[in-house]
């Protein structure tokens, strides 16, 4: 192989080597010099798998609180709280019979049945009052509570006149 | 004469054991603590066509709380008195107005007249009948319960208690479906 013919090969051979081992893209510079990351930044509306993700969890989040909301309609929450109060009412009235019981089994069985009744009765009358919460409710911003309306009954242990009027504020 | 004796002596015997069951009216635990009864059976009330008499009835109890409201001296009475009213056989939801009826006649007796309170409610909710699935049902127990704590009888008071606090968590889940 003649001197040229040699270079030929080996510059050709070079480009080659080059073609395969990948491609080099031009480099994208920010204007602090430094090289920019990989995510675009400062665009809202982004096609990244991340983004899509996190899009897609928010709309999965806004869906079950319209689910909750729709589920959830004042007069019944009146019910759950009013029903709550007199469920903790009587569980009280209850567990003090059994506090003159303590070594007897039967009572203490029954209190602790009434606690519970009562721990998950508040606990439906907060989550149906929070269900009409979100459906009225502006928030501020996601993960947050909205500030309760004046008419709305408040998401805390029902009391029996909340119960009763739950448009009154306190 | 030997044989009389012993004859006489099987029979007291015998009837000293049929008396010792018969006065059995409450559970005993040990130490003959009596036992509180938090039986609950429950059956729903079927809407019922209404019907003359049936509707004549509903009005004469709506109109024996209106004037138990508007003369609270004599609610006792009044109550007593449309509870001694004959409800319609057909008519299903009566079993509901005479507990509302007991329940609050019996809160109106309460705390000076407990024991007519608690022999009024005992009689109308017992742990072996079944209870509608109502408020009614439930605020009936919870006046009994209260009767029997102003009496001093806490196995009452307490079984009575759990059973209303059962019946409200059905109305609960009831609420919730």
């Amino acid at each position: 192989m003649s001197r040229t013919n040699r270079f030929a090969f080996l510059l050709a051979a070079t480009l080659l080597a080059g073609c395969a081992g990948g491609t080099t893209g031009p480099v994208v510079v920010s204007p602090n010099g430094q090289p920019a990351p990989d995510q675009p930044e400062g665009l809202a509306e982004g096609d990244s798998a991340d983004e899509l993700d996190a899009r897609k969890d928010k709309l999965v989040l806004q869906m079950r609180e319209l689910e909750q909301a729709a589920s959830s309609d004042p007069k019944q929450c009146e019910d759950l709280c009013s029903l709550a109060t007199s469920i903790c009412g009587v569980s009280e009235k209850l567990c003090n019979i059994a506090d003159d019981h303590a070594g007897n089994d039967h009572y203490q069985d029954l209190c602790r049945e009434a606690k519970r009744e009562c721990h998950e009765a508040q606990a439906d009358c907060v989550a149906c009052v929070e269900g009409l919460a979100g459906n009225g409710g502006e928030a501020s911003c996601a993960g947050e509570p909205a500030e309760p309306k004046a008419e709305e009954p408040k998401a805390d242990k029902p009391k029996a006149d909340a119960a009763a009027e739950p448009k009154k504020s306190d | 004469m030997k044989r009389a004796f012993t004859r006489l002596l099987a029979g007291l015997v015998l009837a000293g054991s049929l008396a010792g069951v018969a006065g059995c009216e409450t559970q005993r635990g040990p130490g003959d603590e009596a036992v509180p009864d938090a039986r609950l059976e429950t059956h729903a009330v079927l809407e019922s066509t209404p019907t003359a008499e049936g509707l004549e009835y509903i009005r004469q109890v709506a109109d024996a709380h209106q004037r138990a409201d508007d003369n609270p001296d004599k609610a006792a009475e009044i109550l007593r008195e449309a509870l001694a009213i004959t409800a319609p056989e057909d008519l299903g939801e009566a079993e509901i107005l005479r507990l509302e009826l007991a329940a609050r006649l019996g809160e109106t007796l309460l705390p000076e007249r407990a024991r007519e309170a608690r022999e009024l409610l005992t009689e109308m909710v017992p742990p072996e009948k079944s209870l509608p699935i109502d408020r009614a049902s439930a605020h009936a127990l919870v006046v009994l319960g209260d009767a029997a704590l102003a009496e001093g009888d806490d196995a009452l008071a307490a079984g009575t208690f759990a059973r209303s606090i059962r019946m409200m968590s059905l109305l609960r889940q009831e609420l919730k479906q």
